[in-house]
């Protein structure tokens, strides 16, 4: 026991010094090409507004602040005050998301860069990703070539019904209530990225609507689609990247539909952050991604767990 | 009855779902970035050992399943049941064959057994993970059968138990074996 106990101490401890390499290396690609390192705060008065996705509270004696579960609020206030190319690499928190490949604090390497276009981002990203990893195949497929051809079914026509029977069709069992975009994150989680080829990467472009987020919206093939993106690798999730709204008032729209939903899902509405709305008016057109740094850690050292390769994981605390 | 958030299963909890008992085998949690939280449960059915996989809602509340362990002394079998005794009460219960299935090759009076109550009522017991048995059928172990590699002879236990034991081992001998895998441990 003692001895079993002693191994995984000594083998994280010699895991460090990897993952200070791999920040180092993160940072070093991002100097290279002319971005600025921008060390937001992580205490914020406002958290983001997400129906999926909880912050943590702090308080001090008069009033409660949150603990920001992605720096993108603040890195779009500098980018509308006249920074070009900025990134993040920090921890950032989310309420229980705990797991193999989940940690309630985590290490986001986000950047953003003024005029670059989604296809360059992307490119930029692959780069990125595959100087940790070996591997260089990448595939690409829309979000409705994807379900065409994982599941023969397109998520764009078919409802909650069709959906259902397509997961019970495919031997998933669920039985409670899940709106559409539910369904879809369910099949592609459960029954679409299982499919996913090792050793090779996936770009996922061109969200349904509902799952834009802050991207941009665009017209293709009669539907409108969000300019978003996500990549994968060895059927992890692994990035996550906009084309970056940047009409006010589509924020707010948006913003409100979250709220709508958080309070449907009982959970507490978050009050709005006045002074990032107020920027998006200075936000000129950029692209923006996303990056799980310790999953990207994960997968260049073919680590089964995200708790192998933090300092200490939630549960070691 | 007392309930539990999908996201605080962990594995040996027993949950009901449409009315069947089962252990939790394993949770995994899955969350795209952006998106709904799932609990991925592999569940294992308490009475049938079946294997099945569903996903729930993160913090979707599931029934925990009134399962209880309680050790108890076989007394004496009859036709087709096994009576067992609570040390303590002095209580007596009776569990027929048909639900110690396999274990009944265990079933020596005297031991203690595991016995899983569902709801108050047996659903399975567990043997001791080591007995000492007697053996009560065995060929006569032959001088030189080593060479020709053969190391292990089949023996009948006094419990009904078919186990592999040593050629040099004999009829009448008591032997310490492993429940869970029928393997001969040692000699006693």
């Amino acid at each position: 026991m003692y001895l079993e106990f002693k191994d995984t101490i000594t083998s994280k401890i010699e895991f460090l010094r990897l993952r200070a390499l791999a920040l180092q290396k993160a940072r070093s690609f991002f100097n290279h090409r002319d971005y600025i390192e921008v060390d937001i705060p992580s205490i914020i008065k406002f958290p983001a507004i997400d129906q999926h996705i909880d912050s943590f509270e702090v308080s001090d004696k008069n009033q409660t602040y949150y603990l920001h579960t992605s720096p993108e609020y603040l890195m779009k206030r500098l980018l509308a005050k006249g920074l070009k190319k900025i990134f993040y690499l920090g921890h950032v928190f989310r309420i229980d998301e705990a797991g193999h490949r989940h940690n309630p604090e985590f290490t986001m390497l986000e950047w953003y860069h003024v005029g670059f276009s989604l296809k360059d981002l992307i490119n930029e990203t692959l780069d990125l990703c595959k100087s940790f990893t070996e591997d260089k195949t990448t595939k690409f497929l829309s979000y409705q070539e994807a379900f065409k051809f994982f599941l023969g079914i397109d998520p764009f026509v078919s409802d909650q019904h069709d959906l259902k029977s397509c997961a019970k069709k495919n031997g998933l069992s669920f039985d409670s209530y899940l709106d559409k975009d539910g369904w879809l994150q369910l099949l592609l989680s459960h029954l679409i990225e299982p499919c996913f080829e090792d050793d090779t990467y996936y770009v996922i472009f061109q969200y349904p609507k509902s799952q834009a987020a802050l991207a941009k919206t665009e017209y293709i093939n009669g539907f409108e689609v969000a300019s978003r993106f996500e990549i994968y690798y060895n059927k992890v999730e692994l990035a996550n990247g906009y084309f970056e709204l940047n009409d006010p008032q589509e924020h707010l729209n948006r913003f409100s539909e979250e709220n709508k939903k958080r309070v449907q899902i009982g959970k507490k509405p978050y009050p709005l952050d006045k002074k990032f709305i107020h920027s998006i008016t200075n936000l000129p057109e950029c692209s923006g991604v996303s990056v799980g740094f310790d999953r990207l850690l994960m997968l260049s050292h073919r680590k089964e767990c995200i708790k192998d390769v933090l300092c200490f994981s939630f549960d070691e605390l | 009855m007392a309930q539990i958030s999908t996201n605080d299963l962990r594995g040996g909890m027993k949950v009901e779902i449409d009315k069947d008992p089962y252990t939790v085998v394993s949770n995994e949690f899955v969350k795209p970035g952006k998106g709904q939280a799932f609990n991925r449960i592999k569940l294992k059915h308490l009475m049938t050992g079946r294997v099945i996989e569903k996903t729930f809602k993160t913090n979707e509340k599931l029934e925990l399943a009134d399962v209880v362990e309680q050790k108890m002394r076989l007394l004496y079998l009859e036709q087709d049941a096994a009576v067992f005794m609570d040390d303590d009460s002095y209580e007596q219960i009776n569990v027929p064959f048909e639900v110690i299935k396999d274990n009944k090759q265990w079933l020596k009076e005297e031991a203690l057994f595991d016995l899983i109550f569902y709801n108050g009522t047996v659903v399975d017991l567990i043997p001791p993970t080591f007995m000492e048995l007697k053996i009560t059928e065995t060929s006569p172990g032959v001088r030189g059968d080593t060479a020709s590699g053969r190391v292990l002879k089949p023996a009948i236990l006094e419990t009904g138990a078919k186990v592999q034991v040593p050629i040099f081992i004999e009829e009448g001998e008591t032997i310490k074996v492993d429940t869970r895998t029928c393997e001969y441990v040692s000699r006693v």
